[in-house]
């Protein structure tokens, strides 16, 4: 049977190899080097004008909307001067310098292992692994385009340019390098963690850079949602008088003139693309998105040019698109009364437009982290349904159209779907139609809550009932919100921290001094002397991240300010100043505190009740059993496992205590203020780190073994039979207008969702009774444990299968094996 | 007043309206050939044990102070000396050792219950007391049926039918639905198959019909290939509820798959009864001929 047009693009995307294009690094290289002495401002505006004027487009005869990323059908350029991925491309791509790469690294880590005398140690947990069945991180020399799992491919011609050319003069320059070396400046590090950073083996990537064994920094800017709207309405052209007009109030502005390179860039950008064409879309290219869009297939092809060309820009910088119902509605609308367009043709360009934006979310990752990782991150989520400005409800037919075609299309797309009480039902029984049928694809919101969120940020009200959703799960002001920088803290890296006065152990051995010098275990006399001196570890390490936040931020500012972001959000122009100064109307940094609630909370309910009520064993018997594995503990791990009344079983004193000690990180979060001048505020995101850090990490006081994962996001880890009501009132009870952003994934079997109308009708009513009592986020993965297991077997039996990773979905056979068995591993409510 | 439970289930979504929670009584009256919850039938605690789970520890086997326990390739458990104390249960970590059945008072019930109420008010839902057969553990039975209407929880009673007639009174008072089953019209047939008269349960029907009404009864009939799902039978199910006029909806439940695995992890002999799943073709028969009555089935 033919396969229809939007069959054929999620097939050719699903098993294409993604071919890397050095096309904008070399034209942003050649352009860099001949502006020497010019500002770090007019070189960026510069040097994509550069690219935008040379580069290939590949115009495509499935296209019903133009423009890809690269010269390829599936491609994706490099961000060579940002360097996230540089040393990635420089060691993994070819044999032999994998081979380099592997023994260099091999001998840096045997090196530090015995220059600290933890060989044996670290030998020895080697070993435990391998016998409990755990996969060892892959240190094998395929190259990338060997992989199994996020393979990628290069010409010949093109990785000779990029060793020989582009990569030699960025070594020391990309603004990685520079961020690395001011970092080791900065005193951010203890002595043994600049030690332990040094010697890290393996990974490759830099788009994490780990400060502690509990804190990390994100290298890119990222998490920004541009002003689709003026672009429709006013048009480039528009917008390039708006800049002149300002210019005329001003005087002479080095920012201002960058602004008005980077609109030219694009319009260079869209005018080029425009020449690829043909027919009908030659037409439309021609006029947007230089001009206002007049109907729904210019709106939509005129913020589809922006946001490419924008991404080419910035890649890998989750440019998200927000509320797309709202802004592209009155096209629709417009469209469909004077009979420009029916339901299904705007249906098909949705699905077109969704599994465009999946292609555009693919990351060259390190290699070693193949099995924690997948091709599409889905982190490029569009915003559906939920309040508008002026109050009233959104939904609307487009709503429920995005909605349909997240189910029919199969893409990697989130659809963020905001709930709040005067969202009818029936958008809620479609979406659980959807689930039932194996859609995993929607993420659910609680408008209530995240706009109280927003508020209490410093929002206004009509900007805080605009919220949108950018990266997994984070609520922003679409337009008005510069860029976040991401960081992480490792909640139970912390606890660790406490118990062991400072100290920090993974399976790569002890850092010493790393945290505070807060006690010995056993000289806590209450259980409020231990989550005093946790609180002090978490004030400490907040501090930090906060400080090596701002650092990046001024780096970024000064070797890499945006243009291109600039000229498209709203309050740069006013101000006259680069996003990256805070030139945005809001800003926002943020910390995501992960691995996790539930393994904190959970350690530190066994710790009150067995160590401090009970006296079962002693808080020093405890690491002990710890560092152990807990072998030869047995006692203490069956007490510690048969305890009951853990976290997401919607036993009151456990939610109250995990409330109280995230109330207080999160409290101490909220005193700062970031580089950019916006507040620092706290997401509960894990991505793939929960399995990842798993695996480096030792076991914790809940149970959890060595090297096995955290609970993802803000998942329970230990849920009982009580079941699905009591895991959400667990969930519900954290303090989350307080929270910017939060992941709750359950698993439901099918039959437990959309069976039928009644059914539907029943599991609305278990949402909307959360979102009451104040949860804050769900996304449902809805999929029985057989058809997973069936899955991870015959993956060629199941191509489609969506599932909820951290904060976004993606295949599941586009899955490490690790991060699978973590989802399988989810309590399934049924 | 304690009484004897198995389990309490929420996001129950096919006991009655709603989302509710589901309260195992255990014991029960008949002992149907069919019966997919065997652990429901004894009115007392039990072991069950879960080979497929067992990862052969050994620590049950340690833990049990009646030396019940010995293990081969698997855990055996001698029945004689087990005096059902649960140790091991405690012991296992795998869940794979579980003892069934455990003493609670009808307050805390209610108080576990309540903490969903939340759902139940959006949802229209409440707690479903099901088992086993909780009109066998009738003083519990109405102590929680007080304790959920003081809550304002709506409840409803999943019966076989098979109780004293002298409980009808009380049980119209305090039970805001029932879901009634009748299993077979010929007396025969049912008492083969469950052990059971049923004369008194077909009285307590009409009895229950009569002062509750149909707005709150409900009968449910379980189709059980090879013993109720003949015309015939069907038929006669049908006239039953025909010659009474019921007006209100008539349950059909689809028998689950057989649960051989639950027999073997108790202990016990599964009962030789031939059972398969219905064809959609008998399900289309088995509703029109309810329909051709005059009745409203419901397949759920």
């Amino acid at each position: 049977m033919a396969l229809s047009r939007i069959e054929r693009i999620r097939r050719r995307y699903q098993t294409d190899v993604p071919i890397i294009s050095i096309e904008r690094a070399k034209y942003f290289t050649r352009s860099w080097k001949e502006t020497e002495g010019l500002s770090a401002q007019m070189r960026v505006a510069l040097a994509m004008k550069n690219v935008y004027e040379k580069m290939q487009h590949h115009v495509d005869p499935d296209d019903r909307i133009a423009g890809c990323w690269t010269e390829h059908f599936f491609g994706i350029p490099v961000d060579i001067e940002r360097g996230v991925f540089n040393r990635v491309l420089e060691y993994e791509l070819t044999k032999k310098s994998m081979i380099v790469h592997r023994s260099r690294s091999l001998l840096r880590v045997l090196r530090y292992l015995i220059r600290r005398g933890d060989l044996v140690d670290f030998v020895r947990n080697q070993k435990k692994l391998r016998n409990d069945g755990g996969l060892p991180l892959d240190m094998s020399l395929r190259t990338m385009s060997e992989r199994e799992i996020n393979a990628f491919r290069i010409s010949g011609d093109d990785l000779a340019c990029l060793r020989k050319e582009l990569l030699p003069y960025w070594n020391g320059r990309a603004m990685v390098d520079v961020l690395e070396k001011e970092l080791m400046r900065s005193g951010l590090y203890s002595e043994d963690m600049h030690d332990f950073v040094t010697a890290l083996p393996g990974n490759t990537s830099r788009q994490v850079i780990m400060l502690s064994t509990c804190a990390t920094i994100s290298s890119y800017q990222g998490h920004v949602i541009l002003d689709y709207e003026r672009v429709l309405k006013r048009g480039l052209s528009g917008m390039l008088e708006d800049v002149a007009g300002r210019k005329a109030r001003g005087g002479p502005n080095e920012f201002l003139d960058s602004v008005q390179i980077a609109i030219e860039g694009v319009q260079t950008f869209a005018r080029r693309l425009a020449g690829k064409t043909g027919g009908e879309m030659r037409e439309r290219c021609q006029r947007v998105p230089v001009h206002p869009a007049e109907t729904f297939r210019e709106a939509v092809q005129s913020i589809w040019t922006l946001k490419t060309a924008v991404e080419l820009a910035h890649p890998v910088n989750l440019h998200c698109f927000g509320r797309l119902d709202q802004i592209l509605y009155p096209y629709f609308e417009k469209d469909l009364a004077e009979g420009v367009i029916d339901q299904p043709a705007a249906l098909e360009l949705l699905e077109e437009l969704l599994l465009k934006i999946m292609a555009q979310n693919i990351r060259p990752e390190s290699g070693v982290l193949s099995n924690f990782y997948q091709r599409f991150l889905g982190s490029s989520p569009v915003t559906v349904g939920g309040l508008r400005p002026d109050g009233r409800d959104g939904t609307n037919e487009l709503t429920h159209l995005f909605i349909e075609a997240a189910h029919r299309s199969r893409a990697i797309t989130n659809m963020s779907v905001r709930v709040g009480p005067r969202t009818p039902d029936s958008l809620l029984a479609e979406i659980a139609g959807y689930l039932g049928e194996g859609t995993s694809s929607f993420s659910l919101f609680n408008d209530e809550i995240n706009i109280a969120a927003m508020r209490k940020r410093g929002f206004s009200e009509t900007d805080a009932r605009d919220y949108s959703i950018m990266g997994c799960v984070e609520a922003t002001c679409p337009g008005r919100t510069g860029s976040m920088g991401a960081n992480a803290m490792l909640l139970s890296r912390l606890l660790d921290m406490t118990l062991r006065n400072g100290d920090s152990r993974t399976m790569a051995g002890i850092i010493r001094r790393e945290g505070l010098p807060t006690g010995e275990p056993d000289e806590f006399l209450s259980f409020d002397d231990l989550l005093s001196a946790l609180r002090l570890q978490g004030k400490h390490f907040i501090k930090k991240i906060v400080d090596a936040s701002n650092l990046r931020d001024r780096v970024m500012a000064e070797q890499l300010p945006a243009p291109y972001i600039s000229a498209f959000m709203d309050g740069c122009l006013e101000k006259a100043k680069d996003v990256t100064r805070g030139g945005a109307r809001y800003d926002l940094s943020g910390i995501s505190m992960i691995n996790s609630i539930a393994n904190l909370a959970d350690s530190l309910w066994v710790i009150r009740k067995l160590v401090f009520e009970e006296g079962a064993f002693s808080l020093g018997d405890l690491v002990r059993a710890v560092d152990d594995n807990f072998a030869g503990h047995e006692d203490i791990y069956r007490k510690i496992r048969k305890l009951k009344g853990k976290w997401g079983n919607g036993n009151a004193e456990c939610d109250e205590l995990a409330a109280r000690v995230m109330r207080d990180l999160f409290a101490e979060t909220y005193k700062y203020t970031s580089y950019k001048g916006g507040p620092f505020v706290v997401y509960v995101i894990s991505m793939i780190t929960h399995t990842f850090d798993g695996r480096l990490s030792i076991a914790s006081p809940d149970g959890r073994r060595a090297a096995t994962p955290f609970a993802a996001s803000c998942n329970p880890a230990n849920v009982e039979r009580s079941g699905v009501t009591a895991s959400l009132r667990s969930v519900a009870g954290l303090p989350f207008e307080d929270v910017m952003g939060c992941a709750v994934n359950m698993k439901f079997h099918p039959t437990a969702v959309g069976a039928d109308s009644e059914t539907r009708a029943k599991w609305s009513s278990l949402i909307r009774t959360y979102f009451k009592m104040g949860g804050s986020q769900l996304q449902p993965t809805c999929v029985s444990s057989e058809t997973l297991r069936d899955a991870r077997e015959n993956p060629e039996r199941h191509g489609d299968l969506i599932v909820k990773v951290g904060g976004y979905s993606t295949y599941f056979t586009d899955l490490g094996r690790e991060i699978q068995q973590e989802i399988i591993d989810r309590t399934e409510h049924s | 007043m304690q009484g004897l439970i198995f389990d309490i289930q929420s996001y129950a979504i096919h006991d009655g309206p709603g989302i509710r929670t589901c309260i195992f009584f255990k014991g029960c009256p008949l002992r149907c050939a069919w019966c997919h919850n065997p652990e429901s039938q004894e009115q007392k605690p039990e072991m069950a044990y879960r080979e497929n789970r067992c990862t052969r520890c050994g620590g049950c086997v340690e833990t049990c102070p009646c030396s019940a326990l010995s293990m081969n390739e698997a855990v055996r458990r001698n029945a004689r000396l087990c005096t059902v104390c649960g140790q091991c249960a405690e012991a296992c970590l795998d869940d794979a050792m579980e003892k069934i059945g455990y003493e609670v008072s009808a307050r805390e019930v209610a108080r576990t219950a309540a903490r969903d109420k939340p759902f139940y008010d959006e949802s229209g839902g409440g707690a479903t007391l099901t088992g086993g057969e909780p009109t066998s553990q009738s003083g519990f039975l109405f102590e929680l049926l007080n304790e959920l209407r003081r809550r304002g929880i709506h409840t409803a009673l999943e019966t076989c039918g098979y109780f004293d007639k002298n409980l009808l009174d009380r049980l119209v008072e305090s039970v805001d639905l029932f879901l009634f089953d009748i299993k077979h019209l010929s007396a025969g047939k049912h008492r083969q198959a469950t052990g059971a008269e049923n004369r008194r349960i077909l009285d307590n029907f009409l009895a229950l019909a009569d002062r509750a009404g149909e707005q709150r009864v409900i009968p449910r009939i379980p189709v059980i290939p090879g013993f109720n799902s003949d015309p015939a039978s069907v038929e006669s199910t049908a006239q039953f509820l025909a010659g009474m006029k019921w007006r209100g909806p008539v349950h059909l439940l689809a028998h689950h798959p057989w649960a051989g695995d639950k027999y073997r992890m108790l202990g016990r002999d599964a009962p030789r009864v031939e059972t398969g799943p219905i064809s959609p073709g008998q399900r289309d028969r088995i509703f029109s001929i309810y329909v051709e009555n005059g009745l409203t089935p419901v397949w759920s």
